[in-house]
Protein backbone atom coordinates (compact mmCIF):
# COMPACT_ATOMS: atom_id res chain seq x y z
CA UNK A 1 0.00 0.00 0.00
CA UNK A 2 2.80 2.32 1.09
CA UNK A 3 4.58 1.37 -2.30
CA UNK A 4 1.15 2.65 -4.34
CA UNK A 5 1.09 5.46 -2.50
CA UNK A 6 4.38 6.13 -3.48
CA UNK A 7 4.58 5.74 -6.82
CA UNK A 8 1.15 7.86 -7.18
CA UNK A 9 3.36 10.68 -5.60
CA UNK A 10 5.78 9.94 -8.07
CA UNK A 11 3.70 10.62 -10.70
CA UNK A 12 2.13 14.00 -9.63
CA UNK A 13 5.73 14.78 -9.39
CA UNK A 14 6.00 14.49 -12.90
CA UNK A 15 2.96 15.14 -14.36
CA UNK A 16 2.97 18.43 -12.43
CA UNK A 17 5.96 19.30 -13.50
CA UNK A 18 5.49 18.59 -17.08
CA UNK A 19 2.18 20.34 -16.63
CA UNK A 20 3.42 23.24 -15.99
CA UNK A 21 6.64 22.97 -18.48
CA UNK A 22 4.51 22.64 -21.26
CA UNK A 23 2.00 25.59 -20.17
CA UNK A 24 4.65 27.79 -20.70
CA UNK A 25 5.60 26.28 -23.66
CA UNK A 26 2.31 26.65 -24.82
CA UNK A 27 1.88 29.89 -23.95
CA UNK A 28 5.16 31.19 -24.42
CA UNK A 29 6.93 29.47 -27.15
CA UNK A 30 10.54 29.89 -27.77
CA UNK A 31 12.17 31.89 -30.59
CA UNK A 32 13.43 30.06 -32.94
CA UNK A 33 16.99 31.16 -34.37
CA UNK A 34 17.77 29.46 -37.58
CA UNK A 35 14.32 30.96 -39.20
CA UNK A 36 14.89 34.54 -38.20
CA UNK A 37 11.73 36.94 -39.50
CA UNK A 38 10.56 33.60 -42.24
CA UNK A 39 14.04 33.17 -43.70
CA UNK A 40 17.27 31.29 -43.31
CA UNK A 41 19.97 33.30 -42.03
CA UNK A 42 23.40 33.07 -42.79
CA UNK A 43 26.80 34.53 -41.02
CA UNK A 44 27.79 36.66 -43.45
CA UNK A 45 24.30 38.10 -45.17
CA UNK A 46 23.01 41.68 -44.59
CA UNK A 47 20.49 40.41 -42.17
CA UNK A 48 22.53 38.46 -39.57
CA UNK A 49 23.11 41.54 -37.04
CA UNK A 50 19.72 42.96 -37.06
CA UNK A 51 18.19 39.42 -36.75
CA UNK A 52 20.78 38.74 -33.96
CA UNK A 53 19.67 41.58 -32.64
CA UNK A 54 16.34 40.62 -33.02
CA UNK A 55 16.88 37.48 -31.87
CA UNK A 56 18.27 38.46 -28.51
CA UNK A 57 15.67 40.55 -27.53
CA UNK A 58 12.87 38.10 -28.36
CA UNK A 59 15.40 35.53 -25.89
CA UNK A 60 15.06 38.27 -23.10
CA UNK A 61 11.22 38.35 -23.88
CA UNK A 62 10.69 34.89 -23.44
CA UNK A 63 12.68 34.46 -20.17
CA UNK A 64 10.98 37.25 -18.30
CA UNK A 65 7.55 35.64 -19.46
CA UNK A 66 9.29 32.11 -18.33
CA UNK A 67 10.26 33.36 -14.99
CA UNK A 68 6.49 35.34 -14.39
CA UNK A 69 4.88 31.81 -15.13
CA UNK A 70 6.54 29.06 -13.91
CA UNK A 71 7.41 31.12 -10.88
CA UNK A 72 3.13 31.27 -10.34
CA UNK A 73 2.49 27.66 -11.21
CA UNK A 74 4.66 26.44 -9.08
CA UNK A 75 3.73 28.82 -6.32
CA UNK A 76 -0.05 27.94 -7.14
CA UNK A 77 1.55 24.15 -6.81
CA UNK A 78 2.93 24.77 -3.74
CA UNK A 79 -0.25 26.29 -1.41
CA UNK A 80 -2.34 23.58 -3.18
CA UNK A 81 -0.37 20.55 -1.47
CA UNK A 82 -0.16 22.02 1.45
CA UNK A 83 -3.63 22.84 1.70
CA UNK A 84 -4.33 19.38 0.53
CA UNK A 85 -3.28 17.38 3.50
CA UNK A 86 -5.67 14.66 4.00
CA UNK A 87 -4.02 12.84 0.54
CA UNK A 88 -0.26 12.45 1.80
CA UNK A 89 0.79 11.36 -1.95
CA UNK A 90 -1.29 14.37 -3.69
CA UNK A 91 0.56 17.01 -1.13
CA UNK A 92 3.64 15.19 -1.44
CA UNK A 93 3.67 15.60 -4.91
CA UNK A 94 1.88 19.04 -5.70
CA UNK A 95 4.87 20.25 -2.72
CA UNK A 96 7.98 18.39 -4.34
CA UNK A 97 6.73 19.47 -8.17
CA UNK A 98 6.03 23.18 -7.00
CA UNK A 99 9.58 23.00 -4.76
CA UNK A 100 11.56 21.94 -7.89
CA UNK A 101 10.45 24.17 -10.82
CA UNK A 102 10.93 27.12 -8.14
CA UNK A 103 14.67 25.66 -7.26
CA UNK A 104 15.50 25.41 -11.10
CA UNK A 105 13.80 28.80 -12.37
CA UNK A 106 15.54 30.94 -9.50
CA UNK A 107 19.00 29.11 -9.94
CA UNK A 108 18.66 29.58 -13.74
CA UNK A 109 17.78 33.23 -13.68
CA UNK A 110 19.90 34.39 -10.68
CA UNK A 111 22.91 35.87 -13.11
CA UNK A 112 19.72 37.81 -14.88
CA UNK A 113 20.46 41.16 -13.61
CA UNK A 114 18.75 44.64 -13.54
CA UNK A 115 15.16 43.00 -13.54
CA UNK A 116 13.14 45.03 -10.90
CA UNK A 117 9.91 42.80 -11.59
CA UNK A 118 12.38 39.69 -10.50
CA UNK A 119 12.99 41.61 -7.09
CA UNK A 120 8.79 41.71 -7.40
CA UNK A 121 8.14 38.44 -8.11
CA UNK A 122 10.47 36.67 -5.95
CA UNK A 123 9.45 38.83 -3.08
CA UNK A 124 5.54 38.31 -3.51
CA UNK A 125 6.67 34.26 -3.61
CA UNK A 126 8.52 35.05 -0.17
CA UNK A 127 5.61 36.60 1.24
CA UNK A 128 3.67 33.75 0.25
CA UNK A 129 5.39 31.21 1.39
CA UNK A 130 6.19 32.78 5.19
CA UNK A 131 2.27 33.49 5.26
CA UNK A 132 1.70 29.76 3.84
CA UNK A 133 3.79 28.60 6.94
CA UNK A 134 2.67 30.88 9.55
CA UNK A 135 -0.75 30.00 8.57
CA UNK A 136 -1.42 26.62 7.92
CA UNK A 137 1.78 25.03 9.24
CA UNK A 138 1.92 25.42 12.64
CA UNK A 139 4.12 28.27 12.90
CA UNK A 140 1.38 30.54 14.56
CA UNK A 141 1.08 28.48 17.66
CA UNK A 142 4.91 27.86 17.84
CA UNK A 143 5.56 31.87 17.55
CA UNK A 144 2.75 32.33 19.95
CA UNK A 145 4.51 30.03 22.39
CA UNK A 146 8.12 31.51 21.90
CA UNK A 147 6.51 35.01 22.63
CA UNK A 148 4.42 34.44 25.51
CA UNK A 149 7.09 32.41 27.38
CA UNK A 150 10.07 34.94 26.36
CA UNK A 151 7.82 37.66 28.50
CA UNK A 152 7.23 36.24 32.42
CA UNK A 153 3.89 36.58 33.83
CA UNK A 154 3.20 39.73 36.14
CA UNK A 155 2.37 38.89 39.32
CA UNK A 156 -0.38 40.37 40.67
CA UNK A 157 0.30 39.39 44.65
CA UNK A 158 2.82 41.76 44.84
CA UNK A 159 2.42 44.74 46.10
CA UNK A 160 2.78 47.71 43.81
CA UNK A 161 5.83 50.17 44.28
CA UNK A 162 4.72 53.34 45.69
CA UNK A 163 6.31 56.55 44.80
CA UNK A 164 7.77 58.32 48.19
CA UNK A 165 9.39 61.43 47.71
CA UNK B 1 40.52 32.14 -7.50
CA UNK B 2 39.14 32.22 -3.94
CA UNK B 3 35.77 33.20 -5.55
CA UNK B 4 35.93 30.07 -7.55
CA UNK B 5 36.80 27.61 -4.64
CA UNK B 6 33.61 29.47 -2.88
CA UNK B 7 31.33 29.16 -5.87
CA UNK B 8 32.37 25.67 -6.73
CA UNK B 9 33.13 23.93 -3.40
CA UNK B 10 31.52 25.66 -0.69
CA UNK B 11 28.01 26.78 -1.88
CA UNK B 12 27.01 23.54 -2.92
CA UNK B 13 28.19 22.08 0.60
CA UNK B 14 25.93 24.95 2.08
CA UNK B 15 23.57 23.60 0.39
CA UNK B 16 23.46 20.05 1.03
CA UNK B 17 24.21 20.86 4.85
CA UNK B 18 21.34 23.33 4.95
CA UNK B 19 19.01 20.69 3.20
CA UNK B 20 20.07 18.07 5.98
CA UNK B 21 19.96 20.23 8.68
CA UNK B 22 16.43 21.13 7.50
CA UNK B 23 15.23 17.26 7.48
CA UNK B 24 17.09 16.22 10.60
CA UNK B 25 15.80 19.48 12.51
CA UNK B 26 12.19 18.84 10.94
CA UNK B 27 12.46 14.71 11.59
CA UNK B 28 13.55 16.00 15.43
CA UNK B 29 10.57 18.40 16.00
CA UNK B 30 7.78 15.85 14.43
CA UNK B 31 8.67 13.39 17.27
CA UNK B 32 8.58 15.79 19.94
CA UNK B 33 5.06 16.74 19.39
CA UNK B 34 4.29 12.78 18.41
CA UNK B 35 2.97 14.18 14.85
CA UNK B 36 4.10 11.87 11.51
CA UNK B 37 8.62 11.43 11.22
CA UNK B 38 8.38 13.57 8.50
CA UNK B 39 6.24 16.16 7.26
CA UNK B 40 6.47 16.96 3.18
CA UNK B 41 4.64 19.59 3.65
CA UNK B 42 6.73 21.49 6.44
CA UNK B 43 10.00 20.50 4.37
CA UNK B 44 8.94 22.01 1.00
CA UNK B 45 7.99 25.37 1.94
CA UNK B 46 11.16 25.76 4.42
CA UNK B 47 13.26 24.67 1.32
CA UNK B 48 11.30 26.88 -1.13
CA UNK B 49 11.73 29.59 1.36
CA UNK B 50 15.42 29.26 2.13
CA UNK B 51 15.87 29.01 -2.20
CA UNK B 52 13.68 32.36 -2.90
CA UNK B 53 15.16 34.56 0.30
CA UNK B 54 18.37 34.54 -1.27
CA UNK B 55 17.21 35.24 -4.95
CA UNK B 56 15.19 37.70 -4.07
CA UNK B 57 18.07 39.70 -1.86
CA UNK B 58 20.30 39.44 -4.65
CA UNK B 59 17.11 40.52 -7.30
CA UNK B 60 16.39 43.20 -5.41
CA UNK B 61 20.27 44.66 -4.88
CA UNK B 62 20.91 44.11 -8.61
CA UNK B 63 17.70 45.90 -9.26
CA UNK B 64 18.80 48.91 -7.21
CA UNK B 65 22.53 48.93 -8.32
CA UNK B 66 22.53 47.53 -11.43
CA UNK B 67 25.20 44.68 -10.15
CA UNK B 68 26.17 42.95 -8.01
CA UNK B 69 30.32 42.42 -8.14
CA UNK B 70 30.35 45.76 -6.13
CA UNK B 71 31.01 47.12 -2.85
CA UNK B 72 27.74 48.72 -2.32
CA UNK B 73 25.96 45.43 -3.69
CA UNK B 74 27.71 43.55 -1.18
CA UNK B 75 27.09 45.59 1.77
CA UNK B 76 23.84 45.69 0.77
CA UNK B 77 23.23 42.08 0.55
CA UNK B 78 24.72 41.64 3.55
CA UNK B 79 22.75 43.72 5.80
CA UNK B 80 19.54 42.09 4.14
CA UNK B 81 20.65 39.31 4.99
CA UNK B 82 21.71 40.05 8.98
CA UNK B 83 18.06 41.54 9.00
CA UNK B 84 16.55 38.51 7.93
CA UNK B 85 18.35 36.33 10.14
CA UNK B 86 18.02 38.22 13.36
CA UNK B 87 14.05 37.95 12.12
CA UNK B 88 14.64 34.25 11.97
CA UNK B 89 16.37 34.24 15.48
CA UNK B 90 14.11 36.53 16.81
CA UNK B 91 10.67 34.95 15.92
CA UNK B 92 11.06 31.53 17.71
CA UNK B 93 13.35 28.45 16.98
CA UNK B 94 10.97 25.88 16.96
CA UNK B 95 8.88 26.93 13.61
CA UNK B 96 9.50 26.78 10.14
CA UNK B 97 10.02 30.35 8.91
CA UNK B 98 12.81 30.97 11.76
CA UNK B 99 14.52 28.00 10.42
CA UNK B 100 14.07 28.74 6.88
CA UNK B 101 15.17 32.70 7.41
CA UNK B 102 18.42 31.75 9.21
CA UNK B 103 19.47 28.82 6.65
CA UNK B 104 17.98 31.21 3.93
CA UNK B 105 20.11 34.47 4.84
CA UNK B 106 22.99 32.04 5.93
CA UNK B 107 22.95 31.20 1.89
CA UNK B 108 22.70 34.96 0.78
CA UNK B 109 25.53 36.06 2.87
CA UNK B 110 28.01 32.85 1.33
CA UNK B 111 27.01 34.03 -2.41
CA UNK B 112 27.49 37.61 -1.84
CA UNK B 113 30.92 36.65 -0.15
CA UNK B 114 31.54 34.45 -3.05
CA UNK B 115 31.24 36.93 -5.89
CA UNK B 116 32.57 39.87 -4.25
CA UNK B 117 35.95 38.03 -2.42
CA UNK B 118 38.38 39.48 -4.66
CA UNK B 119 36.97 42.80 -5.24
CA UNK B 120 35.90 44.12 -1.61
CA UNK B 121 38.69 46.44 0.40
CA UNK B 122 40.15 44.38 2.98
CA UNK B 123 39.33 46.77 5.85
CA UNK B 124 35.05 46.29 5.04
CA UNK B 125 36.23 42.31 5.19
CA UNK B 126 37.58 42.68 8.52
CA UNK B 127 34.52 44.95 9.81
CA UNK B 128 32.16 42.36 8.53
CA UNK B 129 34.10 39.60 9.60
CA UNK B 130 34.70 41.19 13.16
CA UNK B 131 30.72 42.08 13.18
CA UNK B 132 30.16 38.43 12.69
CA UNK B 133 32.65 37.08 15.03
CA UNK B 134 31.20 39.09 17.81
CA UNK B 135 27.67 38.64 16.71
CA UNK B 136 27.77 34.78 17.38
CA UNK B 137 29.75 35.40 20.41
CA UNK B 138 26.82 37.56 21.58
CA UNK B 139 24.42 34.76 20.79
CA UNK B 140 26.53 31.97 21.66
CA UNK B 141 26.94 33.74 25.14
CA UNK B 142 23.34 34.32 26.08
CA UNK B 143 22.58 30.92 24.23
CA UNK B 144 24.70 28.91 26.92
CA UNK B 145 23.82 31.29 29.86
CA UNK B 146 20.01 30.69 29.47
CA UNK B 147 20.85 27.00 29.64
CA UNK B 148 22.59 27.30 32.82
CA UNK B 149 20.30 29.58 34.18
CA UNK B 150 17.78 26.55 33.54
Amino acid sequence: MKFKKFVIGLAIFILTILFIVFVNRTINPRPEYKYCGGYEISPFGQSYNSCSTSYNNALEDFKEKSFFIITVLSMLAIISGVLVKSVAPVSWGLVMAGLALILYIFIANFEEIDKPYRAIISGLALAILIWLAYAKLGDKEAIQETGSSSIPPVSTSAPLPSNKS
Amino acid sequence: MYGYFFSYLLIPLAVIGGIVYFIVYLARRNKQVNAPLFDWRRFGVGVAISIVLPCFIGFATSAVFNELNKTDSFITMVIAALIFLIVGLVIGHHSVISVSLIIGSIFAFIYALSINFESIPPSIMTILAGLGLALLIFFAYKKFQEKEGK
